[in-house]
């Protein structure tokens, strides 16, 4: 119900941005996030990824499609890490699935990509 | 205008169409000297011609002039004096007080001489602030109606050109003024672009940079601008790419705020910047030039990187110790299951020893007292026929043959258990590694798993010949153990009617041992197979597995004894776990 509530709020604030949430079975949600990630939007998006990870059960699984981000700032890498952390507390899988290339340079350039669950989507 | 009085004389006359000439005279000199000369000296010669034509004694003009500056031009003097604009004020205030031409006295020209007693001043104009006036002083004689007239004349005509040329000095002056400011905001605006830390830039509509100061050329580790101006920005940054989103950002909201840029130093290193910038453009809103501010944010973004690099790394090193621990602390407890079975094993082991001697001892006694017996019977003859029917002894002595077989195969089968637990534990064994028997290993647990089997699955055995291979058979046990309380377990959630088959087949493939242990259970959905191994990770109820199992089992075949364990699953259609050990043990096991 958190999780539903803080997309709707992102989405009324953030036409562009748009962000959608999917569940699967066996614990799984999975947020696809749009538009560019960043200083502002980042700050934005970090209580509707933190209410997903309270929804996500132990052991379960949170996917971030990153694949229609077109841009990152430092501030949304912070982000990611710090939910890579907190991913760890609770026990959850935090997966980035299909990192766009110039995404995933600014994650390499920081020296953070090698911390992250990196899957490729088969679709 | 020049009026003639009525009822005047040929001589009235005469003079009347002289002062008109001498008026005249005047007004030309005075268009003259302003026509030929632009400068305050005009005003200077101007009052000369003045006081010359109306014979006064004393002789000024005050003025306002262009830069605003209270002037006072005396007869006589070579250099119009500034006054202060108070005494400016005060000096024409009785002037001020009347307009056009006014006869006023006694007075004194402020700073200059005593007073005279016969003044006359005219207003030359008025389209500013301050008006100017002259002034004519004299001692003689009151000035008279015609002579007021004549300077009224004069005023009248010189008036506008005095205020022209006021005006056109103030123009000038506003327009020098302009000039200077403008001129000192350039230098302030160019001080500014190229004494700022961050770097500061201009580029055309096509990105190509047209202009940059010199904290851009330390940024970017260029010496000269030109090795930036008239070559495309882009050219700059580490991926062009991220210029073409920044670009398009700009085309289409005007500015950009914050945008954060790597650029490439020319020597290769890289530069975190945050850019803010906006466009001027034409009147048809096509962009004309690009100016933006970058700033070096590096080393807030090293810090930062490094701050969440150190956390990421801890909180790796977090998981893997809790891990760690609860590994441990499960490897811990099924050696100590196997151990507890062992010790079990080993004491049931002595009293079913004695047990068993004494069954022997026992059942070889009682078939000397049937021997004794039947000599017995055979001596006393029917005497003794009697005890035997009513204690039944023939039926008796009949079943001792059975009792004692089915307690001797009683204790085998314990004997049997016994030797399995201990066999399954292989708690003889050491840390090292030793010979071990696989197809007695696979016997030994299908003893302990049986209980957990039994009711759900039928268990078919394919063993072929092995050799003993190099390994920790205890271990090894753990592993199958597992796998098959696993296969138990999945066949039993599908609650079917029938029993399911779980199929243990051995075989020797070159060097190699393969177990392959198959179960016709539901079968391992494609999504979860590669996971199947992560620690913690169970498709099971809570309660009912940890999900250490078959990482545990993962660690004991990969790494400990440089084997392989592979799964192949049909969902539907069940699981084959492949356990692939090395005949000779792990590489460096010895």
């Amino acid at each position: 119900m958190l999780l539903e509530q803080a997309l709707a709020s992102y989405n009324a604030s953030h036409p562009q941005a748009c962000v959608a949430t999917r569940r699967s079975g066996s614990g799984e949600i999975l947020l696809e996030l749009s538009g560019d990630m960043e200083m502002k939007a980042s700050s934005d998006v970090a209580p509707l990824i933190e209410a997903a990870m309270l929804e996500c059960p132990a052991r379960g699984r949170l996917v971030l499609d990153l694949s229609r981000v077109g841009y990152i700032s430092s501030t949304g890498v912070g982000l990611l890490s710090t939910t890579m952390i907190a991913a760890q507390r609770r026990s959850v899988a935090f997966v980035l699935l299909d990192i766009p290339p110039r995404v995933k340079g600014i994650m390499d350039t920081l020296g953070l990509l090698s911390f992250f669950n990196v899957e490729e989507s088969h679709d | 205008m020049i009026e003639a009085g009525s009822g005047s004389s040929r001589e009235e006359l005469e003079r009347e169409a002289e002062r008109a000439t001498r008026l005249l005279e005047a007004t030309a000199e005075l268009c003259r000297l302003f026509a030929q000369d632009d400068s305050e000296k005009a005003n200077l010669a101007a009052v000369d011609v003045l006081k010359r034509f109306l014979a006064a004694e004393g002789a000024a003009l005050f003025y306002v002039n262009g830069r605003r500056e209270y002037r006072f031009c005396l007869s006589g003097a070579e250099f119009p004096i500034g006054l202060s604009e108070a005494r400016w004020r005060e000096s024409v205030g009785p002037v001020r007080e009347v307009h056009g031409v006014a006869r006023f006295g006694p007075w004194s020209l402020p700073g200059f001489g005593g007073p005279l007693p016969f003044w006359i001043s005219a207003e030359l104009y008025s389209s500013v602030s301050d008006a100017g006036y002259v002034l004519f002083g004299r001692s003689g004689a009151p000035w008279s109606d015609e002579e007021e007239m004549s300077l009224s004349s004069i005023a009248y005509t010189i008036a506008p050109i005095v205020g022209v040329r006021i005006e056109r000095e103030r123009e000038e002056f506003v327009r020098h003024q302009a000039e200077v400011l403008l001129s000192e905001n350039e230098k302030r605006l160019r001080a500014f672009f190229e004494d700022s830390r961050d770097m500061i830039y201009t580029a055309n509509s096509e990105d190509v940079v047209t202009s940059v100061n010199a904290a851009g050329l330390v940024l970017t580790g260029r010496t000269e601008k030109h090795e930036i101006v008239g070559h495309p920005f882009s050219g700059l940054a580490l991926n062009a790419a991220d210029r073409e989103f920044f670009l398009r950002r700009i085309r289409e909201e005007g500015y950009v705020e914050d945008y954060e840029i790597v650029l490439m130093r020319s020597d290769g290193a890289t530069v975190f910047c945050l850019e803010t910038a906006h466009t001027l453009r034409g009147l048809g809103g096509e962009i004309l030039e690009l100016q933006g501010i970058i700033k070096d944010i590096s080393e807030r973004i090293k810090s930062e990187g490094e701050l969440w690099k150190a956390n990421l790394e801890l909180a790796e090193a977090n998981l893997k110790l809790q891990q760690t621990q609860v590994l441990m602390v499960q490897h811990e407890k099924m050696a100590s299951i196997g151990q507890l079975a062992a010790g079990i094993a080993h004491e049931i082991n002595n009293p079913v020893g004695f047990l068993k001697s004494n069954h022997s001892i026992l059942e070889k006694y009682t078939s000397r007292l049937r021997q004794a017996w039947e000599e017995a019977r055979a001596a006393a003859g029917p005497a003794i026929a009697g005890i035997e029917n009513r204690m039944d002894l023939p039926y008796v002595f009949s079943e001792f043959d059975t009792i004692f077989a089915e307690s001797a195969e009683g204790f085998s089968r314990i004997m049997r258990i016994v030797g399995n637990l201990k066999n399954f534990s292989r708690n003889d064994q050491g840390a090292d590694f030793e010979l071990y028997d696989v197809n007695g290993g696979i016997e030994s647990t299908l003893i302990v798993a049986r209980n957990e089997i039994k009711y759900v699955a039928e268990v078919r055995e394919r063993f072929g010949e092995l050799p003993r291979i190099r390994a920790r058979g205890g271990e090894v046990n753990q592993v199958i153990l597992n796998i098959l309380v696993n296969a138990a377990q999945a066949i039993e959630a599908q609650k079917r009617s029938e029993k399911g088959l779980i199929e243990i087949e051995t075989l020797l493939h070159g060097d190699w041992v393969l177990i392959i242990i198959r179960d016709d259970g539901p079968g391992i959905p494609e999504a979860i197979r590669t996971r199947i191994f992560d620690p913690f990770f169970t498709t099971k109820e809570p309660g009912k597995g940890t999900g250490l199992g078959l990482s545990i089992s993962y660690d004991i075949i990969v790494t400990k004894h440089g084997g392989k364990l592979s799964v192949e699953s049909e969902p539907g259609e069940g699981t084959a776990f492949i356990l692939e050990l090395p005949v000779g043990g792990p590489p460096l096991a010895g």
